[in-house]
């Protein structure tokens, strides 16, 4: 899978999670960058992203991703 | 050893110092084996039996870790760490729980034997957690493999030994072993001294002068009148914030004396708007570890429940009661009552921990009502003092039970609290002298800079222009001001006050 395919499947789960179809998401968006990605959203976001793409994350890895970019690498690290 | 006694001040810390600056030329290994060893002396002074459990504990996680790192398939990479962290929760309730399990089980008439209590070998809950997660970090490749000396000074570096902060294998072992000159760095020695003697003057000038009235206020049996109990609590609230607040501040002090960067592990508390906020800004690595390890554990395998059955996880559905709950609810509740489980084997910390459960679930409910963020306006001062002041007596009601002796004493406290025995409003003299005590502190907490702030540390800085005089500079003021603060800090050291997390 592409980096654009994966930012464009991202930003639909971003627009469902958070309800705001405004969201742009670009390599350094991080929590602070969106209303509403607090830690709760952010376990639901590791989730849906889990069930998208079809990958699955450790506990440990979890509060390293609050960051886009870092967190569309380690998805296409994951799917190989 | 404490940090605030002589003999570390006087001979300890200098000696440390020295060595490990004549060390220093002969590379970074001999300083690592140098601390490791001097760190261990430091355990091993307040008690030379408990060092045995302290070396115990390393050598085998040591060997877990090694069984981990070379376990060939993730099935046996769990195996061992399942194994690993049941060994060193089994220990942990072998000296924390036990003694209490037992005597509970004699109270209620199940046994009949007196149970001698086993002493608990000091800052055994911190070693043990900061093993732990090294453990769960290897086992999911956040964390590499070392030796035994490396992992001797990852496990006993003596600032943060005792009582935290709590530590990340990745924050702290890379720092000693980055490709860099190891000699002690005079900025670093000054930031660090200064961080250092903060710390201490909090400790034993603040901290120690109201632990007075509240032991008094917390003894026995005794019943409270309404003001009494007030300053009682007021007094224990400010000491436990100084006291642990000093005591990481001289923990982060010592190790950037060595030039090591610790997190931070208070961010003015008492001055947070929500119970969230709050937890966010005492204790913090403790609540990192939690939400790490814990929350975010339970959290995770609930909403890949969901999911799995079909069910939306997102924050509409954390409107509806039974996603609140499940999503919610349950993984904060489940880890407030750990944490408070962990501070203590008693019923009132069970208390304290699930209150702080309800707490943090009605205010994500709260926000979850309220909306958006980005839509409301800002509270107006009003509200945020109002909110300020909420937050700060939820707290005071959940330390009551963490201080006092039992469940019943805390509630006798509580009724005197609100007047049940006896609403004079009457100040008598010795009242008068400790809200003397309270109100400097209660200005401290409320509207003083913090110290990393004061030492425009690590990207904070002094918000208010007011406050800006304050800031730390390496100047001939700050150094006659931080000499000064060092003597009225040691000639208030009182050899019986101890740290109150040491009991954890």
């Amino acid at each position: 899978m592409t980096t654009e395919q994966i930012y464009s499947q991202l930003t639909e789960i971003f627009h469902d999670l958070f309800d705001d179809d405004s969201i742009v998401l670009k390599p350094e968006t991080t929590a602070a960058d969106v209303s509403g990605w607090d830690s709760f959203n952010h376990i639901n976001l590791i989730v849906a992203v889990e069930a998208r793409f079809g990958i699955k994350f450790k506990t440990a890895e979890i509060e390293t991703l609050h960051n886009v970019g870092h967190l569309v690498q380690v998805i296409q690290a994951k799917l190989g | 050893m404490l940090f605030n006694s002589g003999i570390f001040l006087l001979y300890f810390l200098p000696c440390v110092l020295v060595v490990y600056q004549l060390l220093a030329r002969f590379g970074r290994r001999t300083v690592i084996g140098f601390l490791a060893f001097a760190s261990i002396v430091f355990y091993a002074w307040w008690n030379w039996h408990f060092v045995f459990v302290l070396i115990g504990s390393m050598l085998v996680n040591f060997a877990f870790s090694r069984l981990i790192a070379a376990a060939a398939t993730p099935g046996r990479k769990k195996f061992w760490l399942i194994a690993g962290i049941t060994a060193n929760l089994s220990a942990l309730c072998y000296y924390k729980y036990l003694w209490h399990i037992l005597s509970f089980f004699t109270t209620a008439g199940w046994a009949h034997h007196e149970w001698s209590p086993i002493v608990l070998p000091l800052g055994i809950s911190f070693f043990t957690f900061t093993q732990i997660a090294y453990l769960v970090d290897l086992s999911q490749g956040q964390a590499t493999s070392q030796n035994l000396v490396e992992y001797a000074l990852f496990v006993t570096f003596f600032p943060h030994l005792i009582a935290g902060p709590i530590l990340h294998h990745k924050e702290m072992m890379p720092q000693f072993l980055a490709e860099r000159d190891p000699r002690l760095n005079s900025e670093d020695l000054l930031v660090g001294l200064s961080w250092f003697v903060m710390g201490l003057a909090k400790k034993t000038v603040l901290a120690d002068s109201l632990s007075r009235y509240a032991d008094t206020a917390f003894a026995g049996q005794q019943v409270l009148g309404l003001v009494p109990a007030w300053l009682g609590i007021l007094s224990y609230s400010l000491q436990l914030y100084f006291d642990f607040s000093g005591y990481s501040d001289m923990a982060i002090g010592l190790a950037r004396m060595f030039s090591i960067r610790f997190p931070f592990n208070f961010d003015s508390p008492y001055k947070a708007a929500n119970i969230i906020d709050f937890w966010a800004r005492w204790h913090m690595t403790l609540t990192r570890y939690l939400t790490l390890y814990l929350y975010n554990s339970i959290s995770l395998s609930v909403s890949r429940r969901r999911m799995r059955a079909g069910k939306k996880v997102s924050t509409k559905a954390a409107r509806t009661v039974p996603g609140f709950l499940s999503m919610i609810a349950w993984p904060t509740l489940a880890t407030m009552f750990l944490a408070g489980i962990w501070h203590g084997a008693g019923f009132q910390f069970i208390i304290f921990g699930v209150l702080h459960g309800v707490y943090l679930t009605v205010n994500h409910a709260w926000r979850l009502y309220r909306g958006n963020a980005a839509e409301r306006k800002p509270a107006g001062p009003v509200a945020h003092v109002a909110s300020v002041l909420l937050t700060f007596g939820c707290v005071l009601i959940a330390q009551i039970f963490f201080r006092a002796d039992s469940t019943t004493a805390a509630l006798r406290f509580l009724a005197g609290m609100v007047g049940l025995h006896g609403a004079s409003l009457h100040l008598s003299a010795f009242n008068l002298r400790n809200l003397s005590r309270i109100l400097p502190g209660l200005l401290i907490v409320w509207f003083l800079p913090n110290t990393q702030q004061i030492l425009g540390q690590a990207g904070t800085a002094i918000q208010a222009a007011r406050w800006r005089w304050l800031a730390w500079k390496p100047s001939l003021a700050w150094s006659i001001a931080i000499g000064v603060l060092f003597f009225i800090a040691v000639i208030n050291i009182e050899d019986s006050s101890t740290f109150l997390y040491f009991q954890f």
